[in-house]
């Protein structure tokens, strides 16, 4: 629990500040200068998979069945299929100019799958992870329409995530990079979007709702 | 910080519904081939065609060895070691790429005599290969030392084998060579057999030759069973889950096996 309590506490510690220097930041970068109809936005996503889902992006080589060189490789549990829940994200967006927004959010994400006996075929255990990240990031608002908007965005920030490999549990935390290369949104106070990205919070493409004002 | 996180992972079950699969599931590895293979290339290299190997070759060795000084220089060393020959000691050879021999300074059909065969990694897939599976032999990527005693005229026991296979070990093990016959560069010999491999995780496999154990035919650095039965039999905690008997016939091997799907 230590671990967490830690990880926790960084957390709050670094989202607080974090908050706290933006919005002071913002205060005094756009008094009197360059009027924005939304100061703020919040926004909820779905979408992609973390990077470290190595698994899933490298190829896991499984031997033929028929090629074994011990009796544990014959009678070892086999996988069964594995599933993920996708990227969960939440954040508040502070637009600083029309072309420069800064955000702060959180993900979440889970992937599981099952083992089965070789002889009797029942589960035999399960292999399962979770990870929660906290993420900045400075989002480029190339093209800034009333409807319509396209960005691009960078973050840096960190993560943990924890996970039980049939009675094999690890925990770890780590540094977060995160790419989007291309984002679009559609809407004026209520809208959706859209973006691509790569990084250790989500890799694919990732869509949503969110809300200006 | 118990609650917050149990909350976290009570969420994480919720949003479960809405995961999708990415990775199909694989197939469980207890097949019916893959019996096959262990019974016949893992079980068989160790208990039977290493040690027709490892007398083969000994005994060539020992043809050799016993040539005094004089005759040595004369022989045709490509008649017996196609691969060629080296000295280790003045009892003692190697024979490139295949194995190293070493006498105890008698003839090797001198009843009592010991002698050591070393394998090197993957001899023996040159030397016997179903048809069906080249390459997974106990020696394929392990180097195999196995001490013969002679029992007497054209008899041994492997009274000894080590391997740096670390998947188990051999228990138990009985194993004799017989040399039937031999004329025209063909050596038949009979092979009795028994014992067992233990692996961790409670899982051993047993193995016994039928009462006239398993003829194996030598020539030219190939052999060919003809005849016998290889039992074998797999365990788990003590319980037998599997087996598979191999009949050999001079038309290939015939197997029956605990599984019958493919």
């Amino acid at each position: 629990m230590t671990r967490y309590k830690v990880f926790a506490a960084a957390a709050a510690v670094f989202f607080i500040s974090f908050f706290s220097l933006s919005v002071s930041a913002r205060e005094r970068i756009c008094k009197g200068r360059d009027p924005y109809p939304f100061d703020f936005e919040v926004r909820v996503g779905w979408g992609g998979v973390p990077f470290f889902y190595d698994s899933f992006f490298s190829y896991d080589y499984d031997v033929s069945p028929d090629f074994n060189t011990s009796l544990g490789s014959i009678y070892g549990p086999y996988r069964g299929p594995q599933y993920v829940t996708g990227v969960f994200s939440a954040e508040f967006d502070m637009n600083f100019r029309k072309w420069f927004t800064v955000t702060v959010g959180v993900g979440f994400s889970g992937r599981y799958r099952n083992y089965y006996d070789s002889l009797t075929e029942e589960k035999a255990g399960r292999e399962n992870e979770i990870s929660v990240t906290f993420l900045p990031e400075l989002r480029f608002n190339w093209l800034n329409r009333e409807y319509f908007r396209m960005y691009s965005a960078v973050g840096l920030g960190f993560g943990m995530h924890h996970s039980n490999d049939c009675g094999y549990v690890d925990r770890e935390m780590f540094p977060l990079l995160q790419l989007t290369y291309f984002g679009i949104s559609v809407g004026k106070k209520v809208y959706g979007f859209a973006e691509c990205g790569v990084g250790m919070q989500y890799t694919g493409i990732m869509a949503g709702l969110g809300y200006r004002f | 910080m118990n609650r917050i996180f149990k909350a976290v992972l009570l969420s994480a079950a919720l949003v479960s519904v809405v995961s999708c699969m990415v990775e199909e599931s694989r197939s469980s590895h207890r097949t019916k081939y893959a019996l096959m293979d262990y019974a016949e290339c893992s079980m068989g290299s160790m208990y039977l065609f290493e040690p027709v190997m490892a007398v083969v070759l000994a005994s060539d060795a020992d043809i050799y060895l016993s040539l005094s000084e004089e005759d040595r220089k004369d022989f045709d060393i490509g008649s017996l070691f196609p691969e060629g020959l080296r000295h280790i000691d003045g009892q003692s050879i190697n024979i490139p790429d295949l194995a190293s021999i070493y006498s105890d300074g008698t003839s090797f059909g001198t009843a009592g005599a010991h002698w050591t065969v070393h394998l090197q990694p993957g001899s023996l897939g040159n030397w016997y290969a179903p048809y069906w599976n080249y390459y997974n032999f106990s020696s394929g990527y392990s180097n195999v030392s196995m001490e013969l005693e002679c029992l007497g005229e054209g008899l041994w026991t492997v009274t000894e084998r080590q391997s740096d296979n670390n998947s188990g070990t051999m228990e138990d093990a009985d194993i004799t060579v017989r040399l039937e016959d031999s004329q025209d560069g063909v050596k038949t010999f009979a092979v009795n057999a028994s014992g067992s491999f233990v692996e961790d995780d409670g899982l051993y496999a047993g193995c016994s030759t039928s009462d006239d154990g398993v003829m194996v035919t030598y020539s030219l650095r190939t052999l060919s069973p003809l005849s016998g039965t290889f039992h074998v039999s797999f365990f788990k905690d003590g319980r037998q889950v599997d087996f598979c008997d191999v009949t050999y016939t001079p038309d290939g091997a015939v197997f029956d096996v605990s599984i019958d799907e493919d």
